[in-house]
């Protein structure tokens, strides 16, 4: 019995291995093989989590009903293993323009991920808790990379203080539903005791703060803009996908192992409704007036947060939703961020300015960076409109459609500062014009593959989603939400 | 029976006044030695709920390491006293008034809630038990704990080596 729980999480074993590993040749001074070992862990842990053994491919608990294997869990395991590997794609070569030769950082963002699939894949308020300090204490560090420059560590004071004010409203929630419910894991919790208590209401609204304030909802928002500019910038991508993805799967897991069994859902469902229009709405506002693209970036994030808090509301299906959003979402904006960072000098903030005639100086890096552009804004034949195709759809067959038709204004309106950017380097021209100069031929090769992959979902759908389905065993979910 | 509600009065009383005092207190110092005695408090009320193990690591790594810690820290800063906020902005008041709202709806929801009634006989509190679901039921994130150690302490050493860049 024991092995086959130890054989379910070989996938973040091997990971965690990688890390230690990483840690270790760091210390023996052997630094230029690290990004590839890296890369190499977060490959092999994918190919891991495929379900390549009989039995892997159903979703099961293991460690006694601690954490979620097989299934669902090995997807999102993947979705958050590619978004590290498409960050060191980016990371080797925007540290040495920098001329910061920081080696600890690739362990980190190993230990990172480690921590976003736990958080991700429990089923134990605990191990979620867990999870979410390994995965923080990662980012707090990474947005605070840069010792000596002022806004990365305004980013980490930030980052590290709201964080942890968060996560004491988290951890309190946790108390008061254990309180109530009598345990801290899904399968064993007695709604119907916690539901007398009394204790569901309050414990359940601070484990949304600490949920809302890790993806960055409306209220709970401030801190997104000036950690993401202040981060160095495929961190910045970084957090934006991964720790995202991980704190909205465990936000989908949690609303729907609690809510089916407690009378009050229905309320609990508007109020996470509300804050999704009000995200949408605040972010897509705001990003129009930015001037540096980092901070336009972290509002469109923010909107973007808005979209999947829509597609939560819809139950099991909205969460189905929600992880192929993230996963669109994943690939495209650390492509975007990425992108950024290739055009990025030394000591210099990205600005809006600077990139007018990028396009035509240097036509592929024009087309890339407007098929990301594009697909955030969510204009077919992109990935980014099937990602919102399936969010609103799942919204709707919820009976939240109201919410959908908003959603779907704000996001034509958003499509606008997206391709302000694109008319910038296609139409203007500026006097102090930046330029793209990589040092190393990785961060081309990354901006290939996920420009392909971002046009490949997006033209065959259909071809991905099934195989999806058919991999882990969603009971054709995918197959039959595509158009 | 009668002692034991005596000592959690005593105890609660003492652990609030600790936690006003570590708010109110101008001198970094003072506050965390309010700190200290909020520590204690809770430490005492562990005790009387029969959970030693919780009691002992309280004292030992909250009281003992943490608060040292602090203070080494605030001692090496030679931090000055706080100086006094002047003035009242609308942020502030704002932020004030939400503040005592949630503080006010939390406390309304918490008086009606029926907690159940605690077993005759309890056991979980013993080092021994603790140990023995560690190592069963809660083995998993007894384990993955240890990352969480580890990337901190890169973290920490990250954020603590000498480099000019």
């Amino acid at each position: 019995m024991f092995n086959q729980d130890l054989i379910h999480i070989i996938p973040i074993l091997f990971l965690i291995a990688t890390g230690l590993l990483l840690m270790m040749l760091d210390a023996f001074k052997v630094r230029s093989v690290l990004p590839l070992i890296a890369g190499i862990g977060f490959v092999g842990t994918a190919v891991l989590a495929l379900p390549l053994q009989e039995g892997m491919d159903v979703q099961q608990l293991a460690f006694n009903k601690m954490i979620f294997t097989g299934g669902l869990a090995s997807l999102v395991t993947i979705l958050l293993s590619v978004s590290g590997l498409f960050t060191l794609f980016f990371l080797s070569d925007f540290l040495k323009r920098q001329e910061k030769p920081i080696y600890d950082i690739y362990a980190l963002l190993v230990f990172a991920v480690v921590g976003m699939i736990l958080l991700a894949n429990a089923n134990d308020l605990i191990v979620t808790f867990i999870g979410l300090e390994t995965m923080s204490i990662c980012l707090y560090i990474m947005a605070a990379l840069f010792k000596r420059d002022l806004k990365s560590n305004e980013a980490g004071l930030k980052y590290f203080l709201l964080g942890a004010f968060a996560t004491g409203f988290f951890i309190y929630g946790i108390a008061l539903i254990y309180g109530g419910a009598g345990s801290t894991n899904y399968s064993s919790m007695d709604f119907a005791r916690l539901q007398e208590s009394g204790l569901l209401l309050p414990g359940m609204g601070l484990i949304l703060i600490g949920f809302l304030f890790k993806v960055s909802a409306f209220p709970f928002h401030a801190w997104t803009p000036d950690v993401y500019s202040g981060s160095p910038t495929p961190l910045a991508g970084f957090m934006a996908t991964g720790s995202k993805a991980a704190a909205f799967i465990a936000f989908g897991i949690f609303l729907n192992k609690t809510l089916p069994d407690v009378v009050v859902n229905e309320k609990i469902y508007n109020v996470i409704g509300v804050i999704a229009l009000l995200t949408m709405i605040y972010g897509n506002v705001v990003a129009v007036q930015q001037k540096s693209l980092k901070r336009m970036l972290a509002y469109s994030s923010i909107a973007h947060s808005g979209y999947v808090l829509l597609a939560l509301c819809a139950g099991p299906e909205g969460l189905m939703a929600a992880v192929f959003y993230m996963f669109i979402y994943t690939l495209m904006n650390i492509g975007a961020f990425g992108m950024i960072g290739m055009a990025e000098l030394k000591d210099q903030d990205a600005d809006l300015d600077g990139w007018k005639g990028l396009g035509m100086r240097n036509p592929w890096f024009g087309a890339a960076m407007s098929i990301f552009l594009f697909s955030l804004a969510g204009i077919p034949p992109l990935a980014g409109f099937m990602s919102k195709y399936f969010v609103f759809i799942s919204a709707i067959h919820a009976k939240y459609t109201l919410l959908a038709i908003l959603g779907i204004i704000t996001s034509v309106a958003g499509a606008f500062y997206y391709i302000r950017v694109i008319v910038s380097m296609f139409f203007q021209t500026t006097e102090k014009p930046v330029e793209v100069k990589t040092s190393n031929i990785y961060p081309t090769i990354g901006v290939g593959i996920l420009a392909a992959l971002l046009l490949l979902f997006g033209l065959y759908p259909a071809a991905f989603t099934s195989q999806l389905d058919h991999l882990f065993v969603l009971a054709d979910y995918f197959t039959q939400a595509t158009p | 029976m009668a002692l034991q509600t005596a000592l959690f009065w005593i105890f609660s009383i003492l652990g609030i006044a600790g936690g006003i005092g570590l708010v109110i207190n101008r001198n970094p110092v003072y506050s965390a030695l309010s700190l200290i005695l909020n520590f204690f408090s809770l430490a005492g009320l562990y005790l009387s709920l029969q959970a030693e193990f919780l009691a002992v690591i309280q004292v030992l790594v909250y009281a003992g390491a943490i608060m040292v810690l602090f203070l080494f820290v605030i001692m090496l800063l030679n931090l000055s006293d706080e100086p006094r906020v002047e003035g009242f902005d609308i942020a502030r008041g704002a932020s004030f008034l939400l503040a005592i709202g949630f503080v006010a709806e939390m406390l309304i929801i918490l008086k009606d809630v029926v907690l159940p009634s605690s077993p005759e006989k309890f056991t979980y509190g013993k080092v021994e038990s603790i140990g023995n679901l560690l190592m069963t039921n809660y083995l998993f994130p007894f384990e993955v704990i240890s990352v969480v150690l580890v990337a901190s302490l890169i973290g920490a050493i990250v954020i603590a080596k000498k480099f000019n860049y």
